[in-house]
């Protein structure tokens, strides 16, 4: 005899999201995580960035990605709690001839799905956002790719959960066949790939977290390329500021390495001189979920566990779609066909 | 070519076409370019990790039965290149090794210096040493004298896909080597490979043209495709270049109207 | 007993060796390599080799490189 109709493994957006998604739909829901902090959320700049986090070979994900931003306006409204989101859009920078050449490459290739965004000299990038240095060859604007504060996001969506009575456990699940529910949900992040068995591995990832002393006055998250190397930075409202990220295969292991906050700020002070100024708040270290192609795992897996799972980069992005199709997959036994793509089982190559 | 076999160290292999997976966006990726490459050679790097799951790229090589060539990148000095070969030795059980000992970030250029130590100290302790080496005939001719099993001379620097700023200096490489010549860094392009393989080198080894390529698996058949005109071409002889032209159809025998 | 692994305290079970661990912890011991107070273990090694408590572990895998 089941004690809840859904477990759900992993307290981090993602399943969070799918829990307060399927309490709405009438499930007695029990969500399992004895630290929901250690999820990649918590390090997460929240980029809410389809067009200029577009990568080639990933157009199916960009679909997903394109829905899901969709959702974001009407799903953060019904949180009805601060969250953060921002529609103010994205500049892209290049620093120089040969990071616009290939800025310029993915915007056609963009402009070839469908995707609107615009190319702008330096002169025009500097109008927008006149903190930046001066001497840019160009970049991209893109007004739709906007962002939300991952760490406002979770506390609302859990907030929501509860009151839609979900039942949290701050208990580690080790056995998901041990769990008594009528259907299980792993939403473990990083973590799913050692309690599933799964082709997920964790990608480290360190972003540092700044208090600047004027914020940028167009509020745009700007990400660069320089010289070949991307870094984002995200203006919250508050003035504090976001810069991310590296990518490291390390592992489990989040020990902050100086190495790459050395990076990162030195690609962030290149495009945005002011940011040297700025009081140093926190460095965070998380690890994304990868996946053989970076795209997430969802839908029922062989052993009839509900994966989702696998969100890589997009975690915070994909939150709003794959919270309700997996809530109606749990409350109907349907697919909906955004998610059909990402079938668990759809490659053999280990991630 | 199964008649002309390219062989290292006493291997003999058929691609000519060494893969670096370094740069790939996704495990998928590495997948696909190593099948679309024909490469029977590939390059790994070593780095900390306490996961079960960071295995996973010597599996996704293994399983298409792929020869691992690890590398000693990101090593500054001869010190941490030794070590970071020996560390590769016991995980890979392969006694090659890929030595690359770089100057600075900004360039990664080699460090004649730190190499040639390093090479020296690693074909002593039993390495079959592949060095990727700056595009200097007599940088090349020492480290085959000590006896390293190829050299690896630059194209131009890593990433940049310049691809070769001195053909004369890789045509001399080539002329006086007793090993493999092996183009190593700079190819952006499979015009590049194929110049690489007229210039009389024995392979090519890529690693971001293909993976950081929009399409890397295409451009992964692209390389492989060059590297193999390139070779026929070396063969086969090119023409000289004249000044003046030289008819191809016959000069007598003209209609006379 | 306690140990450092890639710079963190790890609590592992006595006696155990270089095998067990890269087993426990890497699940594959292929590609896989061991670090014990700055030398490097050699694979013929690693069935014989117990750990003791306080020794510096780095645990080292084979990652995307050109």
């Amino acid at each position: 005899m089941s004690t809840t109709d859904v477990a759900i493994v992993g307290a981090g957006v993602i399943g969070t999201a799918v829990a307060w998604r399927a309490a709405q739909r009438g499930l007695t829901v029990t969500l399992f995580d004895p630290d929901p902090t250690r999820g990649a959320w918590r390090t997460a700049a929240g980029m809410l960035a389809p067009i200029t986090e577009l990568h080639y070979a990933e157009s199916a994900l960009l679909r997903l990605n394109l829905a899901s931003l969709a959702r974001y306006p009407s799903f953060v409204e019904e949180l009805g709690l601060p969250t953060g989101y921002r529609a103010n859009g994205t500049l892209e920078v290049a620093w120089d001839a040969a990071d616009l050449a290939a800025l310029r490459d993915l915007h056609a290739f963009g402009t070839s799905l469908g995707l609107s965004s615009r190319l702008v000299d330096g002169a025009e990038l500097r109008a927008i956002e006149p903190g930046l240095a001066p001497g840019l060859p160009g970049g991209l604007v893109a007004d739709s790719d906007h962002q939300v504060d991952p760490r406002l996001l979770h506390a609302a969506l859990t907030t929501a959960a509860r009151a839609a009575g979900v039942r949290f456990v701050a208990e580690e699940v080790r056995d998901l066949g041990a769990l008594a529910a009528g259907q299980v949900v792993l939403a473990a992040g990083a973590w799913s790939g050692v309690l599933g068995g799964l082709p997920v591995r964790p990608v480290k990832g360190q972003t540092l977290r700044l208090r600047a002393l004027s914020p940028l006055a167009s509020g745009r998250v700007v990400r660069a390329s320089v010289k070949g190397s991307t870094v984002y930075i995200v203006p919250r409202e508050n003035g504090d500021v976001v810069v991310g990220a590296s990518s490291e295969e390390a592992g489990f292991d989040v020990t902050p390495r100086a190495g790459a906050v050395y990076e990162l700020l030195r690609d962030a002070q290149t495009v945005l001189p002011e940011l040297g100024e700025a009081e140093l708040v926190e460095v965070s270290t998380g690890l994304r979920p990868g996946t053989a192609d970076n795209a997430p795992l969802l839908g029922r897996g062989e052993d009839g566990v509900i994966l989702a799972t696998g969100h890589y980069r997009n975690g915070v992005l994909l939150t709003p779609v794959t919270a309700d199709a997996i809530a109606t997959l749990l409350a109907t036994g349907e697919t909906d066909p955004v998610i059909a793509p990402f079938t668990p089982s759809r490659t053999a190559v280990p991630a | 070519m199964a008649d002309d076999p390219f062989i290292i160290a006493g291997v003999a292999l058929e691609s000519r076409l060494i893969l670096g997976t370094g740069g790939a966006p996704s495990m998928q990726v590495v997948d696909e370019v190593l099948v679309a490459s024909g490469t029977e050679l590939c390059t790994v790097a070593m780095r900390r990790a306490d996961a079960a799951t960071s295995g996973s790229l010597i599996d996704v090589i293994d399983r298409r039965g792929i020869r691992v060539l690890p590398n000693t990148a990101g090593c500054r000095t001869a010190v941490e290149a030794v070590r970071t070969a020996q560390l590769a030795r016991e995980a890979l059980e392969t006694d090659w090794v890929k030595l690359e000992v770089v100057a600075d970030e900004r360039t990664l250029l080699p460090d004649p210096v730190e190499l040639l130590d390093a090479a020296g100290q690693l074909v002593r302790a039993g390495f079959q040493v592949l060095p990727y080496t700056n595009d200097d005939p007599v940088l090349a001719r020492r480290l085959q004298q000590l006896g390293c099993v190829a050299v690896m001379p630059l194209g131009s620097p890593i990433g940049t896909g310049l691809g070769i700023r001195n053909p004369h200096n890789i045509e001399l490489i080539v002329s006086e080597a007793t090993v493999p010549v092996i183009l190593d860094a700079g190819i952006g392009t499979a015009s590049d490979a194929a110049l690489a393989m007229e210039l009389g080198c024995d392979g090519v080894l890529l690693a971001s043209a293909v993976t950081r390529a929009q399409q890397p698996a295409r451009m992964a058949t692209a390389m492989a495709l060059a590297v193999q005109a390139g070779r026929h071409a070396r063969l086969a002889g090119r023409i000289p270049r004249r000044h003046h032209a030289h008819a191809s159809s016959p000069t007598e025998g003209m209609p006379v109207f | 007993m306690i140990v450092t692994i890639n710079g963190e305290d790890r609590d592992i079970a006595d006696g155990s060796t270089v095998a067990a661990l890269i087993d426990d912890l890497l699940g594959s011991s292929r590609g896989s390599a061991a670090v014990v107070d700055g030398d490097v273990v050699p694979r013929s090694e690693w069935d014989s080799l117990v750990l003791r408590a306080g020794q510096e572990i780095e645990l080292i895998v084979a990652v995307q490189g050109g």
